[in-house]
């Protein structure tokens, strides 16, 4: 490990424009450190197969292939669809709001947190097309004018959620590519190869470093983030209400926004841990994203978890204050019913473990950290599994309980789009610079002032 | 030998003779008090074949064999000679043979000396009960896919036989639901699994049989299990776990209430004490009566069911009648595991009290609500189901992209969803398309269906009464549940008309809406069960 920097370092004392441009430009142009990209996207693209055979098979015999049943009429592709979001809600929070918050320790990890933002948005996108019943017709929920003179239906939470899920993409996938820019046209003056510098080139859109350009590319920036900010808030607070508005008695709950928002966070900043301490290691950027961001973003995960957990009591506690058969059932079941090992499970991944971050030693050991990432992305999953389908498998009449057991292709379209995931990630991190190079060295250029 | 389709016995016979169904065969029966009745064929046979009267006819040289002119003949004394007699005419018209019933012959009973029950535990001798299964009988139906997947009444197993057994007794065993057991007499044994059935009598057995046959056709082939007792059995056996489970599968998993007031019920004392609100019907509960929904006006009719609690026996008669009216597929056994069945009403079991002693079981047919403020129709994205101008909770199947959004939302669960092409059949298969009913859409994979309230039926009466040009009276509306149900439990009609009988129903003081406090206004509604139990006997 060549972790020596002190914790309040953003960027190490010696580090100069030029070597930052280096050392991020050199990933993409340099046929050095290839080998670990090679395997990483191996594994990307055979996942990837995987996704592809699983919705091949899937759109071949229709969704039966899952293990949905009446009354679990959600499953693991709901699920997925949640947690795939959620886990996309770091990026816009790193780069929006912390760009507004002036915080400038998000500067090195912003940029592969959006585009870990956009990758995991495409991922969540694909399952609330592959779920429908005749997935052929997913257009429907388009409010076109169609000739049939038929409308979406506005009241439905599905119908939000489409246009939550569809903003918020488009909305990330400009944001990252606007802040970009510079990048491109550095990246496009580097190039020694001719295509290189021709695509690098049409991509930055002409960019010059002219004043002008920084003024307008700034305002643009800064104006961008205000409208992504309530995105943050708003895409899980939609994706919450597709239960809080429905009648089953474990999902109508006011509880729900915050704590689905919450959740996005705590989870979103574990997957940006999962990949920001193994992409560090491997390519040597400790000296950029060092243990003071990752140290933050521990933080932030922490109090995240709070939340959560806050979320998770007071939802029994409501249940409990009602004194109704519905709602007190609810958690008798999750406690004791045939799922509760899944309960505790939540509570040790989402509420027990995370209380190591009150530790600064936990959180400036990378290993450490990196398990608990892991936990907590799995506690994540736990909690929408308990939430979406358990809470399905006994609602009101006893005579229609049942239970849910997912089948091997539930699971592997799960795989795939870790698949599609990696691939994705692993091409940006070849072709495009995944740290902002523009960024660093405006920090490079503060912290050369703080010294003189 | 003579028969419908390949068995045990065609196969061991040189020559088998194709039957026709009697459906497609002319001929003639007595009912239980020899009134006789011409049985006319509804379809021209769509195989070749002869029935019983034919070969019987063309043994004695009548050839070619006609069933109708045989029957014609048994019956020309009574009915007349010429060919379309006004009596035989009528007796066709009528289905019955005036004044053809025998005199009844005297009769007296003696009384016969019940055994008492007693209470002792099991020895190793049990006592077994054979009875024919509740729904293919002894076998006969084996391979109509309908029986097969009809729920058993009160266990709920679907195409297998089960061995009943006392909960007590499969604690002293060790035995849970599924397991197999060994019946044993003299030296015939067989294996069955086990079904615990609460209120069962202790130290015995109740086997069902007609499964397990051996050649039996494409859909009843591998079903079950056989029962081998020999008529010398003395109704004793020896019972053995056998430490191996089956895969029986059930489509109700779970007979408690918990606490719930779903299937009501009372006692005659009960409801006389109070006769305008008896508290076991209308439990103290927080029912909201504000909402925020618009409420819905109906100019026209108003459709409504109501289901007597107290009538239905839970024989499941409903059932079979909706998925024939509304070419409800079969799923099979696999999928049903998953469940996936389609049926659009079910039968609720619950049991009331201990396991042991249940004071009361209680039968609760499910169709659709038609709920007033339908929860699932406020989530469908694309608006696929929807309220009808007379209260109808209408399924646009055209439309469904299939969410299952509204299942989820529906609190009583009774919507299906087309997981796979169960309906392909009912396309492909020129045989099978006979057996779908021209007036109701088969459904595609992918797509949420549902009760109707026989839309299709209440179309056709509006027509007719168009035709005829009057208005739709009371019970010109049958839906397909109700014309089946032998106890006539389920009412059927427009609430708007004070004077129909499921506004009599709707109205009375014992009927009360399923899951009511959740402020849905459910449109089919209940007659809560009312009892006149026998005062406990002394010990």
């Amino acid at each position: 490990m060549t972790d020596q920097n002190t914790l309040d370092e953003l960027v190490p004392a010696e580090a100069t424009y030029a070597s930052v441009t280096e050392d991020v430009s050199d990933v993409v142009f340099s046929s050095q450190k290839q080998r670990h990209w090679w395997v990483g996207f191996l594994i990307g693209l055979i996942l990837l197969n995987v996704l592809l055979t699983a919705i091949g098979w899937l759109l071949v015999e229709g969704i039966g292939v899952w293990g949905i049943n009446i009354p679990v009429g959600w499953g693991l592709a709901i699920v997925h669809f949640v947690w795939w979001i959620g886990i996309g809600h770091a990026g816009t929070l790193i780069s929006a709001i912390l760009l507004l918050f002036h915080q400038n320790w998000r500067t090195s990890i912003n940029r592969f947190a959006e585009a870990m933002t956009l990758f995991a948005v495409a991922c969540a996108g694909l399952f609330p097309l592959l779920h429908l019943g005749r997935p052929k017709f997913f257009y429907w929920l388009v409010p076109y004018p169609a000739t049939t003179g038929v409308w979406p239906q506005f009241r439905s939470p599905l119908m939000w959620d489409f246009f939550a899920v569809s903003t918020y993409g488009t909305v990330s996938l400009l944001f990252w590519y606007l802040g970009m820019v510079p990048d491109l046209a550095t990246m496009r003056d580097r190039s020694n190869s001719r295509w290189g510098s021709r695509i690098f080139g049409l991509l930055a859109l002409g960019w010059r470093n002219s004043a002008r350009h920084w003024h307008h590319y700034q305002k643009t920036y800064l104006i961008l983030a205000g409208i992504a900010t309530p995105l943050v808030v708003s895409v899980h607070t939609t994706v919450s209400w597709d239960f809080s508005v429905g009648i089953v008695s474990a999902w109508h709950s006011t509880v729900f926004p915050p704590y689905f928002v919450a959740g996005a966070i705590f989870g979103g900043f574990a997957m940006v841990l999962l990949i920001a301490i193994p992409l560090r290691r491997i390519y040597h950027l400790e000296h950029m994203v060092t243990l003071k961001h990752l140290d933050n973003m521990s933080k932030v995960m922490l109090v995240a978890g709070l939340f959560v957990s806050y979320g998770y009591l007071m939802d029994a506690y409501a249940a409990w204050l009602k004194n109704e058969p519905f709602d007190s059932y609810i958690y008798t079941n999750r406690f004791s019913g045939p799922y509760g090992l899944l309960y505790w499970a939540l509570v040790i991944c989402n509420c027990v473990i995370p209380q190591a971050l009150w530790f600064p030693r936990v959180r400036r050991h990378t290993l450490a950290l990196f398990g608990i990432a892991i936990a907590i992305s799995i506690g994540m999953w736990l909690e929408r599994f308990i939430i979406i389908s358990l809470s399905l498998h006994r609602d009101y009449l006893p005579s229609d309980w049942a239970m849910y057991y997912p089948t091997k292709w539930d699971w592997l379209l799960y795989l795939g789009t870790f698949g599609m995931f990696l691939t994705l990630l692993m091409l940006f991190i070849r072709t495009l610079p995944a740290i902002s190079m523009s960024e660093m060295r405006e920090l490079v250029h503060e912290s050369n002032e703080e010294q003189s | 030998m003579l028969s419908e389709s390949p068995n045990e016995t065609s196969r061991l016979v040189d020559w088998v003779i194709p039957k026709p169904h009697f459906l497609e065969s002319w001929g003639d029966a007595r009912a239980y008090d020899g009134t006789a009745s011409i049985i006319q064929p509804m379809i021209s046979p769509l195989y070749p074949g002869l029935s019983e009267i034919e070969l019987l006819a063309s043994l004695l040289g009548n050839n070619p064999a006609n069933g109708y002119s045989e029957v014609r003949k048994t019956w020309e004394r009574r009915l007349g000679q010429e060919k379309n007699s006004s009596a035989w005419q009528q007796a066709l018209a009528d289905g019955v043979i005036e004044e053809t019933a025998f005199a009844p012959v005297p009769l007296s009973i003696e009384e016969v000396p019940v055994k008492e029950n007693s209470e002792s535990s099991p020895s190793d001798e049990w006592d077994v009960i054979v009875k024919p299964d509740p729904t293919i009988w002894d076998g006969r139906f084996a391979n109509n896919g309908w029986l097969q997947e009809l729920p058993k009444p009160l266990t709920h197993v679907v195409w297998d036989n089960t061995a009943w057994i006392a909960p007590a007794d499969a604690e002293q065993l060790k035995l849970s639901n599924r397991d197999l057991l060994e019946i044993s007499h003299a030296d015939e044994t067989f294996e069955l699994p086990v079904w615990i059935v609460p209120g069962h009598a202790r130290g015995c057995v109740t086997v069902f049989a007609g499964y397990g046959r051996d050649v039996v056709g494409r859909v009843g082939n591998q079903t079950g299990y056989p029962v081998k007792l020999n008529s010398s059995s003395d109704g004793s056996v020896t019972v053995r776990p056998v430490g191996r489970r089956s895969n029986v599968v059930t489509t109700q998993h779970h007979q408690t209430m918990e606490g719930r007031n779903l299937a009501r019920a009372g006692t005659v004392a009960e409801f006389l004490a109070n006769t305008e609100q008896p508290e076991f019907a209308h439990p103290p509960s927080s029912a909201p009566d504000a909402t925020m929904y618009q409420q819905w006006s109906y100019d026209g009719h108003k459709w409504g069911m109501t289901i007597d609690l107290t009538a239905c026996v839970g024989c499941s008669a409903c059932v079979i009648a909706c998925q024939s009216e509304n070419n409800i597929p079969v799923v099979g056994k696999e999928q049903c595991d998953m469940n996936r069945h389609m049926h659009w009403i079910r039968v609720d079991t619950y049991h009331k009290g201990s396991p042991e002693q249940p004071e009361e079981t209680l039968h609760q047919p499910v169709p659709c609500m038609h709920c007033e403020h339908a929860p699932c129709e406020v989530v469908c994205p694309v608006a696929a189901t929807n309220h009808s101008d007379e209260g109808l909770n209408q399924m646009i199947y055209n439309r469904c992209v299939g969410t299952r959004y509204c299942s989820n939302n529906c609190p009583y669960k009774v919507r299906r969803f087309n997981f796979f092409d169960f309906s392909d059949a009912f396309l492909t298969d020129p045989k099978l398309d006979l057996l779908s009913n021209p007036e109701v859409t088969v459904r595609e994979r992918g797509v949420m269906e549902k009760c109707t309230y026989c839309v299709q039926r209440i179309e056709n009466a509006r027509i007719h009464s168009q035709v005829e040009n009057r208005e739709l009276a009371d019970g010109d509306i049958r839906t397909a549940c109700q014309t089946a149900c032998p106890a006539e439990a389920i009412r059927f009609g427009d609430l708007n008309d004070p004077q129909s009988k499921v506004h009599e129903t709707a109205q009375h003081s014992l009927n009360y809406g399923l899951l009511e406090e959740l402020n849905v206004r459910p449109r089919t509604t209940y007659l809560t069960e009312v009892t006149n139990p026998k005062e406990a006997p002394q010990p």
